[in-house]
C-alpha cells in the first residue's frame, strides 16, 4: 500500500491549527507506524501544542529528537526539544537545543527563553546578552526586566524540601490527636478529632447529612439506621428517643420530610431510604420495656407548668424534666396525647403505642394531670403565679368552618370532632353519604375512617391551589403565598397516603371549589354544591391561580359533610389581664411563632404557636421552647449543639448495598381492614436490615490528607460519581471560612488538591480502598447536643458527656 | 434482598471477556473508539497495556528467566524498528517491553515474535507473570544446581500458565540458584531456591526451600519461609497447589488487598503451608511427609554480584560480561549490537537482568578483553554495577498511565550529576538507587538502598512533581522495606541524595558498612533530622512553567518551520 504522507502531514497540520491534537496524532499514525522524519516532526508539534497533559512534554521531546535523527531539518524542532528540556529543568540540554533554535534575528521571547535557560544552568554571564536583547525588543515586558535583573545579581536558588503540617489529617488507620485544630483551611471541619463548634463544622453537618437537616427535630438518622442494620434496635430506639420523643408513633405517622432530601433519592441514585418505616422497626423490635433516659442535669428545684398534653406539651415537658425541672402538664381531656389520640385513627396508630411512649414520659418524672382544663376552675394566672415558668401548648382545637350558604344546616361537622368520636367510641352517627372537604391529614383520616364505618359513599373534595395541592391551614401573620409553599415542601399528608386512599376505593376530586351546602326541608344537609376550577394563565408573577369555570357547578348528594378545612389555636380559655398581653383580636397569639411571649415566664410550644403543622414540627418547636425555658430559668445556655468528630477505620458498607431496592411496607389486605386493625404491619427484622443497609451513612466524612496525597489519581479512577472526587485549583471560602465551592483544575500543573467533594460523595469507600498511600481518612461527624460545661473535657471520647 | 457481594468490574471482565483476542481480524480492524475500556483492560493477558499517549500501546514479553538468543534479540530489534519507534525497554522482571505500538500492528508484532519462539502471553494481567531467576542462572559459581530446568518447568506448566488465568491479582514467582539475594527471593509471591544437606549416611542430597507472601506494590511485604525442605519432585506440585490456594482465597473485592502476600500474611507461614498441603492431599499427591515446614524466619545471603563487570563462570574458562543499559533504554541498533557480540564472543545467548542491564554469557577467557574493548568503543557503560550509576527506574510519566513523576528525567539528573563523579561513588561503594513514578513499585523502590517514589505536592499554585525518598531497603537477611525520610521536589532529589551519601561517608563505622547497613542502623528519622531544616521554597517549577507558557508560545511562533 502506498501511503500518502503528504496528505497525512497536511491533514495533521490543519488539525493542530484547530487544536484537534488527538485527531492530528491519529491522522499521523494512520495507516502505518510513523517511522519517517516528517511525521515524527509533526508528532512532536502535536504533542508540544497540546502541551499540558501528562506525557506530552516527554512525547514532544522524544519525537523532536527522533525526527532530527531521521533527518528532519524543521527549524522548530530544536525549539520544541529545548522547551521540553526546560520544562523538565534539564537546563544544560535546554541550552543545547535553544542555542540551535535562537538566532540573532529571533524575536524577544526566543532570546528571553534562551537567556533564562542559560541563567538557570548557572551561565549568568552568557545569559545577560540574550536577556538584554529581549528587553530591548519588548521594553514593556516586566518579566523580561525581572529576569535580566536576576541574571545581573546572579543569585542562585537553593534546593528545597517540603515540610509537613505538625498534625496531618492522616489516613484510615491513624488515630488523630484529640482536640487539635485541623492543619489546613481546606479541611472540612475545624478539629482533627473531638468537638467542633466552628461555623464550618455546623455547615458540614447541614450540607452533608441532608436527612438530619430536613428533620425538624434534627434526629440522628444515619446513626439509628446504622444501629438497625447491625440489629441493635435498643440503641436505634435510644438515638431516636433523644431527639424525637415519640419514636414508635413517628415511625408510623411521620410526615417524613427527611426522605425527600435523602441522598439516595438524588437524580440517578435510586429511591430515598425508607427512613420512617425503618425507624418503626427499632421501636417494634427493641428489647427494653419502657425506656427512661438518664437525666441531663441534677434537680434544679424549678417548677414548670405545661398547658396541654399533646405532642408539643409532652415533648417540652420531657426535655424540661431531663434538664432537672419539676414539670406538671395540665390536660383538659381525660387522657393525654392530643392530636395523636384525637386526630389519628387507630388503624394508622394503635393506641397502646401512644400510651407506652407517654408512660415513658411519665417515668421520666413528668406529672400529667388529666381532666384539668385551664379556665375558670384553674386560671392561667394561678399557674403563672405558682410556677417558675408556664408553657402554653394547647394545640389547635378551634375548627375552621366554611363560611358558605347553608353553613348552619344539620349534618355539617368538623372533621376532628368526628375523628375524636370515631376513635373513642369506634362508631359515629354520620349518615350514609359523606363528603369530606379539605386536604391534609385530617381529610385523609376522615375519609378512611368514614369508609370503615360502613357508609355508602365517601367523597373527598380537595380544595386546590393553583398546582393542585391540598390547601392547608393559614397560621397567623402569614400570607397565603408563603403557606402554599410550605405545604408543597412538607406535603402535609403522609407520603403514600393518597395512593392508599385510591387503594381503599375512596374517590377524590381535584380542582373543585365548594360553593354551598344544600339543605332539605328538615334543615339537614342533603347535598353539597361545587364549582369546577381551572388554572388561569400565569399572572405577572408567573403564578397560576384556580379560577372558577363558568357553568360548571354541580352537586354531590350528602347527608353528612365533614369539614377538614383546618383548625386554629383556640385561645378563649386565656382570660383576664393575661389575655390582653398574650392574645390578639383575631384569637391568635400576639407572639406569633415565637417560643416566648410578652410575659417573661410564659412560653409557647407547638401548633399553639405555629398553627397546625406536623407532629415532628410540633416536637421540634417544643424542644426549642424547652431550651428557651431552661435558659430563662437558669440564666445560661446549659446545652450546646456541636459536631462530634470521631475516627473510624471502616463504615461497614459495601458498594453493592447501593443497588438494593427500597423495601415496600407490608400491609394487611383490604378485606381485613377495619377501624382498629393497623393497616401497615411494619418491616420484619430481615426487611429492616435490607432497607437500612441502603443508607449511605452520610455522617461519614471521607477526606484526603493533602500531605499524604501523591496525586496518583487512583481514587479518581475508582470513584463512582463524576464529581465526587475532583482535581481543584482552588477552594472557595466564605467569610466564615466555610468551603462553599471549588474551581476545577485545568491541568496537572494547576492541580492543587485532589479533593473529595462531600456534596457528591456517596460514602462508598472505593477511594479508601484504592488509595495506595493511605491518605484518605474516614471520620464520623455527628450532630450532638451536649452540656456546655462538658466541652472542656477532651480526655476521652465520646458519648459519655453527650446529653 | 440483602446486599450480596457481587463481582467488581475487573472480576466480571475476567469471567466474561476471553483474554485471547484475535488481534488481527478483530482488534486491528475496529476503530480505536470502538474498543471498550474493559476490553483494553483484558489486553494485559497478552502483555499489552494502553500507554499514556492515547492510541499507542505498550507490549511486554514473557521471557522466563530473562534468557534470549541472539536471533531472538535481533527479532526484538526488528520489531522495535518497525513498530515501536526504535525503543526497547528492559524491565525489572527480566524481559523487554515495547512502546508506541499501534493497535493495527499488535498482531504483526505477535506473529513476528512467535517466529523466533517469543510470546507475551501472561506477561501482564491477573496471572502468573514472567518468572525471574538470578541473573547468573546456570553459570554462577555459587549456584547449588542449575535451576533453569525447574524454572522452565514451572513457567511452562500447563496448569499454571494456561489454566490459572483468573487469579485474584498478579502473581509473581522467582526461582533462585542459591540462598543469596540475587534472585529477589523475598519480594516475590512464591520463591524457590535449592538447598543441599548431608544425609545420615554422609551422602549429600538436594532439595528446595520455599518462600511465599512477598510482594511490593503500594503495600510491601517480605516473603515468609514456608517449607524448609521440599523434595525436588514436589516443587512443581507445591507451586501448583499454592497457586490454587491463592485462586481460592485471594481477596477479589478490593484490588489493593488481592495479592498473595495478603493471603500469606493473614494465614501466617504455617497456615499457608498447611493450606498448600491440604490442596495437595485433595489432589492425591503422595510423599507429603517429606516436606518439612520452615521454623525460622528467612535469612537470605548478600548479593553475589558486587561491582564486577566480568564474572568468571562456574564453567571453567568462561565468563559472563555485564553491560549497563542506562535507564534500560535500548535502540534497535543497540540490540543488534548485543546480538552480534553474543554470537561473536559468547554462546549466542543474552541475559536480561532485573537491574535492567544485559549480560553476554559464555565468553571464553580469551575473548573477554576484545569484547570489553568493543563494548567500551561502542559507548556502553560497564563501570559501576551495584554502585551509584547502576540505577533502576520505570518509565514514569513519560509513557505510563499510572505514574505521577518523570522518573527517567530524575534518573538522568542523578546520572549526569553524580555518576560523573567517579571518585565519590567509588568511595560510597555498594549502592542501589531505584526510582518509581507511582506507588506500584515496578522499579522496586522499597527494596533499594535509596528508593524514590513519585508524588506531587500541593503548592501555593497547583502542585509540583516530587519524590518521597526512602532508605534502607534490601532483600538480604530477613528483608528490609525502605523507610521514608522526606518528600522533596524533583529538583531537590540530586542535592538530597548527595547530602545523604556525604553523611554516610562521614558517619559510617567502616568502609565495610554499606550505605544500606548504615541507613538501617541510623534509621530514617535520624536521617531526616540530619538533612537539616528545609529551606523555604523559591518559585515551584509548576508555577514557573505556568508563567513561562506565554514565552514558550511566543518563542515557538517566532520561528517558522522552514
Amino acid at each position: 500500500m502506498v501511503i500518502d504522507i503528504e496528505k497525512q502531514i497536511r491533514e495533521a497540520e490543519w488539525l493542530i491549527g484547530v487544536s484537534k491534537f488527538d485527531d492530528a496524532i491519529e491522522a499521523l499514525r494512520t495507516p502505518d507506524a510513523p517511522n519517517d522524519a516528517r511525521r515524527c516532526a509533526m508528532l512532536a508539534k502535536a504533542y508540544h501544542a497540546r502541551g499540558d497533559t501528562r506525557g506530552d512534554v516527554y512525547s514532544s521531546h522524544y519525537f523532536a529528537l527522533r525526527a532530527m535523527e531521521l533527518g528532519s531539518t524543521d527549524a522548530q524542532l530544536p525549539g520544541i526539544a529545548g522547551i521540553a528540556a526546560f520544562k523538565k529543568e534539564r537546563y544544560a540540554e535546554a541550552v543545547k537545543w535553544l542555542k540551535q533554535y535562537v538566532r540573532e534575528e529571533s524575536g524577544h521571547a526566543s532570546h528571553h527563553l534562551l537567556g533564562v535557560a542559560l541563567l538557570n544552568n548557572g551561565q549568568a554571564a552568557e545569559a545577560i546578552p540574550h536577556l538584554k536583547r529581549a528587553v530591548e525588543l519588548a521594553p514593556k515586558r516586566t518579566d523580561y526586566a525581572e529576569a535580566l535583573a536576576r541574571a545581573e545579581s546572579a543569585q542562585h536558588a537553593a534546593p528545597r524540601t517540603w515540610t509537613k503540617a505538625p498534625h496531618g489529617l492522616g489516613g484510615p488507620n491513624d488515630i488523630r490527636p484529640l482536640g487539635v485544630p485541623t492543619p489546613y483551611r481546606s479541611n472540612a471541619v475545624s478539629t482533627l478529632r473531638g468537638i467542633g463548634t466552628h461555623a464550618k463544622d455546623h455547615y458540614w453537618l447541614e450540607k452533608n447529612i441532608p436527612c438530619q437537616k430536613a428533620c425538624p427535630a434534627g434526629t440522628d438518622i444515619p446513626g439509628y439506621l446504622a444501629a438497625i442494620y447491625r440489629g441493635d434496635y435498643d440503641l436505634a430506639y435510644k438515638i431516636n428517643l433523644h431527639d424525637n420523643v415519640f419514636p414508635a408513633v413517628l415511625g408510623r405517622v411521620c410526615s417524613r420530610p427527611c426522605e425527600s432530601e435523602c441522598r439516595h433519592g438524588w437524580q440517578g441514585l435510586g429511591e430515598p431510604v425508607a427512613i420512617c418505616f425503618s425507624k418503626r422497626s427499632a421501636a417494634d423490635f427493641k428489647t427494653q420495656g419502657l425506656v427512661v433516659m438518664d437525666p441531663w442535669f441534677p434537680k434544679t428545684g424549678k417548677k414548670v407548668a405545661v398547658v396541654g398534653a399533646g405532642v408539643a406539651g409532652l415533648a417540652a415537658a420531657r426535655n424540661l424534666a431531663l434538664m432537672g425541672h419539676d414539670v406538671t402538664v395540665y390536660e383538659k381531656h381525660d387522657k393525654p396525647g392530643g392530636m395523636m389520640n384525637q386526630g389519628i385513627p387507630e388503624f394508622r396508630l394503635p393506641r397502646d403505642i401512644i400510651d407506652r411512649e407517654i408512660e415513658q414520659i411519665r417515668r421520666q418524672g413528668v406529672n400529667i394531670v388529666c381532666n384539668a382544663p385551664v379556665g375558670p376552675d384553674l386560671p392561667l394566672e394561678k399557674l403563672v403565679d405558682e410556677n417558675d415558668a408556664v408553657i402554653l401548648a394547647a394545640g389547635t382545637l378551634r375548627p375552621n368552618l366554611l363560611n358558605l350558604p347553608g353553613a348552619d344546616l344539620q349534618g355539617i361537622r368538623h372533621g376532628l370532632a368526628f375523628l375524636l368520636e370515631a376513635n373513642e367510641l369506634r362508631k359515629a352517627d354520620i349518615g350514609e353519604h359523606i363528603v369530606v372537604i379539605g386536604g391534609g391529614f385530617t381529610a385523609m383520616d376522615c375519609a378512611r375512617t368514614a369508609a370503615r364505618l360502613g357508609v355508602q359513599t365517601v367523597e373527598l373534595e380537595l380544595e386546590t391551589t393553583e398546582k393542585g395541592e391540598p390547601v392547608i391551614m393559614k397560621p397567623k401573620g402569614e400570607s397565603v403565598k408563603v403557606l402554599y409553599r410550605r405545604s408543597q415542601a412538607e406535603m402535609l399528608i403522609t407520603p403514600g397516603e393518597l395512593e392508599e386512599l385510591t387503594h381503599e376505593g375512596i374517590p377524590m376530586h381535584f380542582m373543585v371549589s365548594p360553593k354551598a351546602f344544600i339543605g332539605d326541608a328538615s334543615g339537614r344537609v342533603k347535598a353539597m354544591r361545587f364549582v369546577r376550577t381551572q388554572l388561569s394563565d400565569p399572572d405577572a408573577s408567573g403564578r397560576r391561580k384556580p379560577v372558577e369555570v363558568a357553568g360548571s357547578e354541580f352537586e354531590i348528594p350528602a347527608d353528612t359533610v365533614l369539614l377538614a378545612t383546618g383548625q386554629f389555636p383556640g385561645t378563649d380559655w386565656i382570660e383576664g389581664a393575661l389575655r390582653e398581653k398574650l392574645v390578639d383580636k383575631d384569637e391568635w397569639l400576639l407572639s406569633g411563632r415565637k417560643h416566648h411571649t410578652a410575659i417573661d415566664k410564659v412560653f409557647v410550644a407547638g401548633d399553639f404557636a405555629t398553627g397546625a403543622s406536623s407532629l415532628i414540627q410540633a416536637i421540634a418547636h417544643a424542644k426549642d421552647t424547652a431550651r428557651h425555658v431552661d435558659r430563662f430559668l437558669m440564666g445560661e445556655d446549659r446545652l450546646q449543639d456541636v459536631a462530634l468528630v470521631e475516627d473510624v477505620q471502616q463504615t461497614g458498607r459495601i458498594r453493592e448495598m447501593d443497588y438494593v431496592n427500597r423495601q415496600p411496607m407490608p400491609m394487611i389486605p383490604l378485606e381485613r381492614r377495619s377501624l382498629t386493625a393497623e393497616v401497615e404491619t411494619g418491616y420484619d427484622p430481615a426487611l429492616a436490615t435490607d432497607e437500612t443497609q441502603r443508607c449511605y451513612l452520610c455522617h461519614f466524612k471521607y477526606e484526603i490528607d493533602p500531605d499524604k496525597c501523591i496525586y496518583c489519581d487512583w481514587c479518581l479512577k475508582a470513584k463512582p460519581r463524576p464529581d465526587c472526587i475532583v482535581k481543584v485549583s482552588d477552594l472557595i471560602y466564605d467569610s466564615h471560612d466555610r468551603i462553599v465551592g471549588y474551581t476545577r483544575a485545568k491541568s496537572s500543573e494547576t492541580t492543587k488538591l485532589i479533593w473529595i467533594n462531600q456534596a457528591d460523595c456517596i460514602r462508598c469507600g472505593a477511594c479508601v480502598d484504592a488509595c495506595p498511600v493511605d491518605a484518605i481518612s474516614i471520620q464520623r461527624v455527628s450532630k450532638r447536643t451536649m452540656r456546655a460545661v462538658d466541652q472542656a473535657m477532651t480526655v476521652d471520647l465520646p458519648i459519655r458527656f453527650e446529653v | 434482598m440483602p446486599a450480596k457481594p457481587d463481582l467488581i468490574p475487573v472480576e466480571r471482565d475476567k469471567l466474561t471477556i476471553n483474554p485471547d483476542f484475535d488481534f488481527k481480524n478483530d482488534i486491528a480492524a475496529r476503530p480505536f473508539e470502538d474498543l471498550r475500556t474493559n476490553e483494553i483492560g483484558m489486553f494485559k493477558w497478552t502483555g499489552i497495556y494502553h500507554q499514556l499517549q492515547k492510541g499507542f500501546f505498550m507490549m511486554r514479553l514473557r521471557i522466563p528467566g530473562g534468557l534470549v538468543t541472539a536471533d531472538q534479540m535481533d527479532r526484538i530489534a526488528d520489531v522495535a524498528a518497525k513498530y515501536a519507534q526504535d525503543q526497547i525497554c528492559i524491565t525489572t522482571r527480566m524481559t523487554v517491553q515495547f512502546h508506541w505500538l499501534r493497535k493495527e500492528d499488535l498482531y504483526k508484532v505477535l506473529e513476528e515474535l512467535a517466529e523466533v519462539g517469543l510470546d507475551s502471553k501472561n506477561a501482564c494481567g491477573d496471572v502468573t507473570r514472567n518468572i525471574v531467576t538470578c541473573p547468573l542462572q546456570g553459570v554462577c559459581p555459587h549456584e547449588v544446581k542449575d535451576v533453569r530446568p525447574m524454572m522452565l518447568a514451572i513457567a511452562n506448566d500447563h496448569e499454571i500458565r494456561d489454566e490459572q488465568r483468573n487469579l485474584p491479582r498478579k502473581h509473581k514467582l522467582s526461582v533462585n540458584g542459591c540462598g543469596r539475594a540475587c534472585g529477589q527471593t523475598l519480594m516475590n509471591c512464591q520463591s524457590w531456591h535449592p538447598v543441599k544437606r548431608t544425609r545420615a549416611d554422609g551422602t549429600e542430597e538436594i532439595g528446595w526451600k520455599y518462600y511465599a507472601g512477598g510482594g511490593l506494590g503500594a503495600r510491601p511485604y517480605m516473603a515468609k519461609a514456608i517449607f524448609e525442605w521440599v523434595p525436588e519432585d514436589l516443587v512443581l506440585k507445591v507451586t501448583q497447589a499454592a497457586t490454587e490456594v491463592y485462586r481460592r482465597t485471594g481477596n477479589r473485592r478490593v484490588r489493593a488487598w488481592a495479592r498473595l502476600k495478603v493471603v500469606v500474611d493473614e494465614m501466617g507461614a504455617r497456615g499457608f503451608g498447611e493450606a498448600v498441603l491440604d490442596v495437595m492431599r485433595e489432589r492425591g499427591i503422595q510423599g507429603l511427609d517429606a516436606i518439612e515446614f520452615a521454623t525460622k524466619p528467612p535469612e537470605i545471603g548478600e548479593l553475589f554480584t558486587d561491582g564486577q563487570d566480568v564474572i568468571p563462570q562456574r564453567q571453567a574458562g568462561f565468563n559472563t560480561v555485564r553491560v549497563m543499559i542506562l535507564r534500560s533504554e535500548m535502540t534497535s541498533a543497540h540490540a543488534r549490537q548485543f546480538a552480534a557480540w553474543a554470537r561473536k564472543y559468547g554462546d549466542g545467548s543474552l541475559m536480561l537482568t532485573a537491574r535492567q542491564n544485559i549480560q553476554i554469557r559464555f565468553v571464553p577467557d580469551a575473548h573477554v578483553e576484545p569484547l570489553r574493548a568493543e563494548i567500551k568503543a561502542a559507548g556502553f557503560v560497564t563501570d559501576g554495577h551495584e554502585r551509584l550509576p547502576d540505577m533502576v527506574a520505570c518509565v514514569g510519566t513519560t509513557q505510563c498511565n499510572l505514574a505521577v513523576s518523570d522518573t527517567p528525567n530524575t534518573y538522568r539528573r542523578l546520572y549526569d550529576e553524580l555518576a560523573s563523579d567517579k571518585p565519590f561513588w567509588e568511595k560510597v561503594g555498594q549502592l542501589r538507587i531505584h526510582m518509581n513514578g507511582c506507588p506500584n513499585s515496578c522499579a522496586q523502590h522499597w527494596i533499594a538502598d535509596i528508593g524514590l517514589r513519585g508524588m506531587r505536592k500541593e503548592m501555593p499554585t497547583g502542585s509540583e512533581e516530587g519524590f518521597t525518598i526512602c532508605i534502607g531497603g534490601g532483600l538480604s537477611g530477613p528483608g528490609y522495606i525502605g523507610q521514608s525520610v522526606c518528600d522533596v521536589p524533583a529538583s531537590a532529589v540530586v542535592p538530597t541524595v548527595r547530602r545523604m551519601l556525604e553523611l554516610y561517608l562521614e558517619q559510617r563505622e567502616s568502609p565495610a558498612e554499606t550505605f544500606g547497613a548504615y541507613a538501617r542502623r541510623i534509621g530514617a528519622a535520624r536521617m531526616a533530622e540530619m538533612l537539616g531544616v528545609p529551606l523555604a521554597p523559591p518559585e515551584p517549577v509548576n508555577e514557573r512553567n505556568l508563567k513561562m507558557q506565554r514565552v514558550f508560545d511566543e518563542a515557538m511562533s517566532e520561528t517558522s518551520p522552514w
